[in-house]
C-alpha cells in the first residue's frame, strides 16, 4: 500500500502554472529585509506587502480556491486546491492574517446581502477579520461568555471583553458572539456579530505572549452595532459560530506536504558533532527523531483524511477534534524530544550558536502557545466523546459550507 | 508518623538570633528598587548589594554554615544549618548567583594543598571570591569526560586553549573553575587537570548567549591563556576525580532545605481567587487534581532534599541519592509547569503586568522549567549515574568524596 499522492497530467500542468505565477509574484522585495521568524516582528511595510500579495492571490481565486466564484473564491476542485496549497508551502511570504474561520457562518446563515458584504471581501483578501470569541473569565468553556448585546431600536449596544485574539496590526472586522438574551438557556442566548473594528467604543490592548504573536485584549464599551452586522437570528449565535469552530478544530483538514522544520532538524543532527561524532549516530537521537517523524506523518495523514472527507461530502464526527487534539499533543511531545536531543542549543537565539538560525528556539516557545487556541486538548477530547456517543451530552458536527451543507464544492 | 522537624529550645534560641540579625542586615535599600524576577533584570547596584550581603553572611560563617570554620565556614551543626536556611527562606533578598561555581570550594578542600585551601577555600566560603564553573563545551554535550580544551605544559605554567559554553551568570566572576586535557594520550578520566584561575587573565574572552530565560549564559574562549601551575588543583592527571567532588554536590548529594514551594502556594491561592465561568478555578475537579499532583511532587522534592541533607551531614555513604534528587527536580519542574499551563491557560505564558498570573512569575517559571533540564547533566545522565551506583550498569562507580565525607567523626 502506498499513501503517496498521485497526480494526473492536468494537475501537473496546473502546478506549472501556479509555480510560474508564484515565481513572478511571491518575491518579497529585498528592501523589506528578511521575513522574521515570529509574526509579531513583521514590519508594517512587510505586512502591507503581504496583504497586497493576498489580494493578488484573491484576484486569481487562489486565496480560497474552493469557494464559489460569486463570493470571491476560485471555484476550483479539491485536487487543484491541493496543488495550490503545496506550491504555496514552498514560497517564503509573510503569513498569519487570521481570517479563515469567519467565512462559513455568513455563507450558511447570512443574507445574500451579507454574503456580498462580508464573504466576498474575505475571500478576495480585501479585509482582515479577527475571531473575538474567548473572554478573560471564560476559559475554554466558550458558551459561558458574558459580553452583552442590548437591543436599542435597530442597533445593538455591545459591552464586554475578548482576549487572546487577533494578530498583526489592525483588523477590519471582529467576529464576535455576544449574549443577546441573558434569560435564555445556554446555547440559545447568543447572537453572532461581524463588528467593524473601528467603531467608537472599541479599544485594543496588546498582550506579550511567550511568542511574538501580538495577541490582544479587545474591550467593547457600549459599542453601537447596527442590526445588519448580526449574522443569523438573534438567539442563533451558538449554531452560527459553531460553523467557525468546526473548521477551526480541523474538520476541513489540511494539506501539508512535509514537516520542513523536522527535516532540517534531522539534517542538523547529521551535521553536528558531539563527542567527535555526528549527533545522529547517537541511538537516543535516532529514537527521538524517528518518533518525531512518525508523529509528523500521522498529523499529515489525519489532515489529508479530513481534507478528503470534507471535500467529498462525507459526514465527519470526531475527526476535526482528533486533528486538533493530536496537533496540540504532538507539538509539545516533538518539541520536548528536540530539546532533549539538542540540549541548551535548542533554547538560544544566539545568531552563531542557535540551530537553524533560531527556528528551533522559536518552535520551543510556540509549541507551548499552541495548546490553547481553538480549545485546549481537554475540550477536543470532550467533543470527541460527545460525538462518539460516550458522553452524557451527545452532539453532531455543526453544518459547514462544505458539500455536506448541500451547496456543492467549496472549502476552507 | 510525622515528618515535620522538631526543634529544641537551644535551636529556637539560635533561630531568634538569626532572625534578629537578618532583620537588621537583609533590608534592601529602597533606592535600589524592587527585587529582580529574573537574573538578567538585576542591576549592577543591586548585584553589589547582594555580594555585600553575601560577604556579611560569610563573615558570620552563615554562608556555608556546616563547612569547617577553619576554612571560612560556620562549623555549625546540621540542625543549625536547617534553621539558617529556613530563616533565609522567609525573607526576600537578591542572590548573587554563584552557588554552583562555589562548589569548587569542596573540591579544593578535599584535593588541594594546604596553601591552596588558605588561598581559595576560605575566601569562597566567606563570600569574598566568586567562581564560575566552566565545565561544558560546545561540542561536548552531557558527556563531560569527552572535553577537548587543552592545557600544554610550558615550564611552570600551562597554556590553555579551548572553549566552554553555557557558563556563568549576570556579572563577571573572580575565578574560573575548569577541567582541561593535560595528557591527550592518557585514557579517558585520567587525562585531565582541574584548574581554578583568575577570570581576567590575558587570552580569555567572554561572549554572551541569549537563552529563553533572561539570564546571561556565556561562551568562554581560552586563546593560549598562560596559567601558573599553582592554580592546578590535585595532580596533573587527577582532574576527573577532583571535579567529581563538585559534580557530586551539584547533583544534589549535599541535599537541600526547602521549607515550602512558595510559587505553588501562590498558584493555588490564585486558583482560589480567579473566577472562570462564574466560579473559582479551584472548584474545577481538573484543577484540583493538577494542583494535588503538583503538591505531591513538590513534597517529594522537599523530602528528598532533606533526606540527602541529613545523610550528607551525618556522614552516611550516599550512592544514587544525589542524582535521584537532580533527576526528580528536573522531571518535576517540567511536569509541574505543564500542569500549571493546562490549568491557567494562556495567562501562564503572558508577561503582561496586569494579566500575567502572579505578576509574570508564572510566565518566568514556564520558561525556567525548560532551561532547568540541562545544567549539571540532563536527566539521562542522572539516570546513568544512578544505574552505575545501583550496580546495574556495565560500568560501576562510587560517589566522589566531598568535604563532608572526608571529615573526621
Amino acid at each position: 500500500m502506498d499513501f503517496a499522492i498521485q497526480y494526473t497530467t492536468q494537475q501537473e500542468e496546473f502546478r506549472k502554472e501556479v509555480r510560474a505565477w508564484l515565481e513572478e509574484n511571491a518575491k518579497v522585495p529585498e528592501e523589506l529585509g528578511p521575513i522574521p521568524l515570529e509574526s509579531g516582528a513583521v514590519s508594517r511595510e512587510m505586512w502591507e506587502w503581504g496583504k497586497e500579495f493576498r489580494r493578488k492571490l484573491g484576484a486569481k481565486g487562489w486565496l480560497f480556491p474552493l469557494w464559489e466564484e460569486q463570493y470571491g473564491g476560485g471555484g476550483l476542485t479539491p485536487d487543484q486546491n491541493f496543488i495550490i496549497q503545496e506550491e504555496l508551502e514552498n514560497v517564503d511570504v509573510p503569513r498569519s492574517y487570521s481570517n479563515n474561520f469567519a467565512k462559513p457562518a455568513p455563507y450558511d446563515y447570512g443574507t445574500e446581502e451579507q454574503k456580498q458584504r462580508f464573504l466576498r471581501p474575505l475571500c478576495a483578501g480585501d479585509v482582515i477579520c479577527w475571531q473575538g470569541f474567548t473572554e478573560p473569565e471564560g476559559g475554554s468553556d466558550l458558551a459561558s461568555l458574558k459580553t452583552r448585546a442590548v437591543r436599542d431600536g435597530d442597533d445593538y449596544i455591545i459591552t464586554g471583553q475578548k482576549m487572546w485574539i487577533g494578530g498583526q496590526f489592525e483588523a477590519d472586522f471582529i467576529w464576535t458572539p455576544a449574549v443577546t438574551d441573558p434569560d435564555a438557556p445556554r446555547h440559545q442566548n447568543l447572537g453572532a456579530f461581524m463588528i467593524p473594528a473601528d467603531l467608537p467604543g472599541i479599544t485594543i490592548h496588546e498582550l506579550n505572549l511567550m511568542v511574538k504573536d501580538r495577541k490582544r485584549l479587545v474591550s467593547f464599551d457600549g459599542v453601537r452595532v447596527p442590526r445588519e452586522y448580526m449574522v443569523g437570528d438573534e438567539t442563533q449565535g451558538w449554531r452560527v459560530i459553531s460553523a467557525s469552530l468546526e473548521i477551526e478544530h480541523g474538520a476541513a483538514g489540511a494539506v501539508r506536504e512535509r514537516d520542513t522544520l523536522l527535516e532540517e532538524i534531522i539534517e542538523y543532527t547529521k551535521d553536528t558533532l558531539r563527542n567527535g561524532e555526528p549527533l545522529s549516530k547517537d541511538p537516543f537521537t535516532q529514537q527521538a527523531m524517528a518518533d518525531n517523524h512518525i508523529e509528523s506523518a500521522i498529523l499529515r495523514l489525519i489532515g489529508l483524511r479530513n481534507y478528503h472527507m470534507f471535500n467529498s461530502g462525507q459526514t465527519s464526527t470526531y475527526h476535526g477534534s482528533q486533528n486538533s487534539f493530536m496537533g496540540k499533543h504532538y507539538s509539545v511531545s516533538k518539541a520536548q524530544r528536540v530539546l532533549e536531543t539538542l540540549g541548551p542549543f535548542a533554547l538560544t537565539e544566539d545568531p552563531e550558536w542557535a540551530p537553524l538560525k533560531g527556528r528551533v528556539e522559536v518552535n520551543q516557545r510556540s509549541s507551548l502557545t499552541t495548546l490553547h487556541p481553538g480549545g485546549t486538548y481537554d475540550i477536543q477530547k470532550l467533543i470527541m466523546a460527545r460525538r462518539l456517543g460516550i458522553s452524557r451530552t451527545q452532539e453532531r458536527a455543526a453544518p459547514t459550507h462544505g458539500p455536506t451543507g448541500g451547496q456543492g464544492s467549496s472549502g476552507s | 508518623m510525622n515528618f515535620e522537624l522538631q526543634y529544641t529550645r537551644e535551636q529556637e534560641d539560635f533561630r531568634k538570633e538569626v532572625r534578629a540579625w537578618l532583620e537588621t542586615n537583609s533590608k534592601v535599600p529602597d533606592e535600589l528598587g524592587p527585587l529582580p524576577l529574573e537574573e538578567g533584570e538585576m542591576t549592577w547596584e543591586m548585584f553589589q548589594w547582594a555580594r555585600d550581603f553575601q560577604r556579611k553572611l560569610g563573615a558570620k560563617g552563615w554562608l556555608f554554615p556546616t563547612f569547617p570554620s577553619e576554612y571560612g565556614g560556620g562549623g555549625l551543626s546540621a540542625d543549625q544549618g536547617i534553621i539558617l536556611r529556613e530563616e533565609l527562606g522567609r525573607i526576600e533578598y537578591p542572590e548573587a548567583y554563584y552557588q554552583i561555581g562555589n562548589l569548587a570550594m569542596s573540591a579544593i578542600y578535599v584535593h588541594g594543598t594546604e596553601e591552596q585551601k588558605e588561598r581559595f577555600v576560605a575566601p569562597i566560603a566567606r563570600g569574598e571570591m566568586a567562581c564560575w564553573q566552566a565545565f561544558t563545551e560546545p561540542e561536548g554535550g552531557s558527556d563531560l569526560a569527552s572535553l577537548q580544551t587543552r592545557a600544554v605544559r610550558d615550564g611552570d605554567d600551562y597554556i590553555i586553549t579551548g572553549q566552554k559554553m553555557w557558563i556563568g551568570d549576570q556579572f563577571e566572576p573572580d575565578m574560573l573553575w575548569t577541567p582541561v586535557v593535560t595528557d591527550p594520550d592518557a585514557p579517558r578520566h585520567q587525562n585531565l587537570g582541574a584548574f581554578l584561575f583568575p577570570a581576567d587573565l590575558p587570552g580569555i574572552t567572554i561572549h554572551e548567549l541569549n537563552l529563553m530565560v533572561n539570564r546571561r549564559k556565556r561562551l568562554i574562549s581560552f586563546d593560549g591563556v598562560r596559567v601558573s601551575r599553582e592554580y592546578l588543583i590535585g595532580e596533573e592527571n587527577q582532574g576527573w576525580r577532583v571535579i567529581s567532588t563538585s559534580l557530586e554536590l551539584e547533583h544534589g548529594a549535599g541535599g537541600a532545605i526547602q521549607e515550602r514551594d512558595k510559587l505553588l502556594d501562590d498558584i493555588i491561592q490564585y486558583t482560589r481567587d480567579t473566577v472562570r465561568n462564574g466560579q473559582p478555578l479551584s472548584k474545577d475537579p481538573f484543577v484540583q487534581q493538577a494542583m494535588a499532583d503538583n503538591y505531591i511532587e513538590s513534597n517529594i522534592q522537599r523530602l528528598l532534599g532533606l533526606r540527602n541533607y541529613w545523610m550528607f551531614n551525618n556522614g552516611q555513604q550516599v550512592t544514587y541519592h544525589g542524582s535521584q534528587n537532580s533527576f526528580l527536580n528536573k522531571h518535576f519542574a517540567v511536569t509541574k509547569a505543564s500542569r500549571v499551563l493546562n490549568v491557567l491557560g494562556p495567562y501562564a505564558i503572558v508577561d503582561d503586568e496586569k494579566w500575567g498570573a502572579l505578576q509574570r512569575r508564572v510566565e518566568i517559571n514556564q520558561r525556567n522549567s525548560l532551561v532547568g533540564l540541562h545544567p549539571g547533566g540532563t536527566y539521562d545522565v542522572q539516570k546513568l549515574i544512578m544505574a552505575r551506583r545501583l550496580g546495574i550498569s556495565r560500568t560501576q562507580e562510587r560517589a566522589a568524596p566531598t568535604h563532608a565525607s572526608t571529615q573526621p567523626r
